[in-house]
């Protein structure tokens, strides 16, 4: 099992790719903005955080900026998590130090897979 | 009272009648299909509303049955231009000619206030939004580009022109700065946009023949934003400008909007860690 922490605006997607992780026996949490969820992952580190790049207040690029930059967080997986297009997701990504991208709207069947496939190997 | 307009299928209200929070709830609604969805809050709406001089008696809500609101488009005004933006009809009520109708009572209010000129941005793949204004005579300008830049990129190579004298303007000095400006910049990077967004901070240089630019930025708590630059000089002062403005903000996120495509900064942003987010087109319909 692995703590996630899900930041995403959208409740719809929100909702669904919680059900998926929960029922692959994971932990989430889900915050709705880039403050709530750094300042959540600020106190509560997870195993992983996926991260939506568009977000109502601070955006993804920026949260995942914060993230890599604290030095008690600079390891902590990212994956960005998003509807953009997969190439400029993938550089803006990459350029903002997350660890992959998962893209919307998602694979149902592969989703909790894909999500695992980042996580450290230790929470396999 | 509220000013009702008949729509082809369904009824206009001026934006004024719904409040920040509202009208970012609809802007997200109509955008969760966007290529690049930028989500907003109600604090977002309200900066962008004052920054960019949103008109919201000449900005409408379109109501379908129900009077739920399906879309929305925002209108700016200075002086004799205007601006449309934010515009997008939820996508299950799209194919109704809603979007048409916005762009009808929106360029009726700019003529209506002596507008002379309409300016609008598309993001480049949006077929349809290009095709809409398209019909409406817009006609293409120029390319401008989103771009940013994470922190702690692009300077690892030292400054070298030790010829060229970097000094901080003050804060009295940016508003007189930024009036000497010569360049084209978007509405969203006018001197006015960056003056009313405010935190603003700048750097002069000046080479040893006397030749003089300036970069002024809004220097936001996590990002830096809004950037202004004088006439370019050369490669070297425009880099040396801008690294030094990012090597006093080590930390801070950057993201500039509508950088234009031929503007002669770009490839030195881009030495420094720029990289284009993606491609908005310019448009424009003169009266």
């Amino acid at each position: 099992m692995a703590r996630i922490v899900l930041i995403e605006d959208n409740a719809l997607n929100a909702r669904l790719a919680e059900r998926i992780l929960m029922r692959a026996g994971h932990e989430v949490e889900t915050l709705t903005n880039g403050e709530q969820g750094y300042a959540y992952v600020l106190d509560n580190p997870p195993d992983i955080v996926l991260l939506d790049l568009g977000l109502p207040d601070i955006d993804g690029q920026t949260v995942a900026a914060l993230i890599r930059q604290h030095p008690d967080l600079y390891h902590l997986p990212i994956v960005a998590f998003t509807a953009w297009p997969e190439a400029m997701a993938a550089e803006i990504a990459e350029a903002y130090g997350c660890n992959g991208v998962i893209n919307k709207p998602i694979d149902t069947r592969r989703f909790a897979q894909q999500v695992e496939g980042y996580l450290p190997l230790v929470q396999l | 009272m509220i000013d009702v307009q008949t729509a082809s299928d369904g009824v206009l209200v001026p934006a004024s009648v719904y409040d920040y929070a509202a009208l970012a709830e609809i802007y997200n609604e109509t955008r969760v299909d966007y290529i690049v969805p930028m989500p907003m809050n109600a604090a977002r709406m309200k900066e962008y509303i004052e920054v960019y001089d949103i008109a919201l008696d000449a900005s409408f809500v379109v109501l379908a049955e129900g009077r739920q609101p399906v879309g929305l488009g925002m209108l700016g005004i200075r002086a004799e231009r205007a601006w449309i933006t934010r515009l997008g009809v939820l996508p299950m009520q799209r194919g109704r000619r809603l979007g048409q109708a916005l762009m009808d009572a929106m360029r009726e209010a700019a003529w209506t206030r002596g507008c002379r000129l309409i300016q609008l941005e598309v993001i480049a793949g949006n077929d349809p939004a290009r095709h809409l204004f398209i019909a409406n005579r817009f006609v293409d300008r120029r390319d401008l580009f989103v771009v940013r830049r994470p922190p702690r990129t692009g300077l690892t190579t030292p400054l070298s022109d030790l010829n060229l004298h970097i000094t901080p303007i003050a804060q009295d000095n940016v508003a007189s700065v930024l009036a000497s400006r010569t360049d084209c910049p978007s509405w969203i990077d006018e001197s006015i946009s960056l003056l009313q967004s405010g935190k603003l901070r700048g750097y002069e240089a000046a080479n040893a023949d006397g030749q003089r630019s300036w970069v002024v930025y809004h220097a936001g708590t996590l990002q830096l934003t809004h950037f202004a630059f004088g006439a370019f000089i050369s490669d070297k002062m425009a880099r040396t400008l801008l690294f030094t403005v990012h090597a006093a903000h080590p930390a801070s996120d950057t993201k500039i909007e509508n950088v234009p495509a031929n503007s002669p900064y770009w490839p030195v942003m881009q030495s420094l860690g720029y990289i284009p987010t993606f491609t908005r087109q310019e448009m424009v319909l003169n009266r």
